[in-house]
């Protein structure tokens, strides 16, 4: 049981080391080309990549016959979740308040909403390909 | 260099905590539940982010390092967007009624945590150090 335990925090432990590396690769990226901007951070394309992301490897590892535990610890906990991130998202909200509550609303709605459709959108592609297939 | 490994380390601490935060929250509620280890990672984790916010906004003069191992790297890597996103999208398919409860305690228990969070030391810092 305790075994298992670490193994799974190394898996996960490598995983958000990777994920946290991207994000803030994507950070730098976004910062040098785009400028500090409000609305659209480089947050919000983490976010909505990640979840989009997250819905199509989420489906195919879940129709997988034997899964494989670590592998969906290390890619969907460890990757895909240090890769987006919520802390940053909520502090950005946080800043625009002090705008305007309009701007403020708008960035929190958008980005949840698309994060939604993002996952949505993931996973319905990836179940379309298999019925193509077969 | 240095910057990249304080990253990597800070992102293994977080996300190594926020998989642990999942199996004390299952141990707790069960599964399924709405109280997932996903909804307090992010509202504990925004709790901690608004005190840092204030901290690092007020006092001045504090080494970047600092600042990216435990907002971008712990922290960013404790909290997480995605599976948010995934376990609002299974809820739909469920219950609305549980939709909406998971979804007003990780919007407003988060935003209303990271508030918290910033005002408790905001207060502090003005009380001590007379920012």
């Amino acid at each position: 049981m305790f075994k298992n335990v670490i193994k799974e925090v190394i898996w996960v432990g490598f995983g958000g080391m990777i994920g946290a590396l991207l994000r803030y690769g994507t950070n730098t990226l976004f910062t040098s080309t785009f400028g500090s901007a409000s609305f659209i951070t480089a947050t919000t394309i983490e976010n909505i990549t990640g979840s989009f992301l997250i819905g199509v490897i989420f489906s195919f590892l879940s129709r997988k016959k034997s899964p494989n535990r670590m592998l969906n610890l290390f890619l969907l906990t460890g990757l895909i979740g240090s890769y987006t991130t919520y802390s940053g998202f909520m502090v950005e909200a946080f800043v625009l308040l002090h705008q305007s509550p309009l701007l403020f609303l708008g960035y929190l709605c958008s980005q949840i909403f698309m994060g939604l459709l993002a996952v949505t959108i993931g996973m319905r592609m990836f179940t379309q390909n298999r019925v193509q297939q077969a | 260099m240095t910057q990249i490994l304080i990253i990597a380390l800070g992102g293994a601490i977080g996300a190594a905590l926020r998989h642990l935060t999942g199996k004390i929250a299952v141990q707790a509620f069960g599964q399924p539940s709405i109280y997932t280890g996903t909804l307090f990672s992010n509202v504990i984790g925004c709790f901690v982010g608004g005190g840092f916010l204030a901290f690092f906004t007020h006092a001045d003069s504090f080494i970047i390092n600092t600042q990216l191992f435990l907002i971008i790297g712990i922290l960013g890597s404790y909290t997480t967007f995605s599976s948010f996103a995934l376990e609002s999208h299974q809820l739909f398919n469920i219950s609305n009624k549980d939709l909406f409860a998971y979804l007003f305690y990780q919007i407003i228990g988060a935003f209303g945590a990271l508030a918290t969070g910033y005002g408790i030391v905001f207060w502090l810092m003005e009380r001590f150090i007379h920012v």
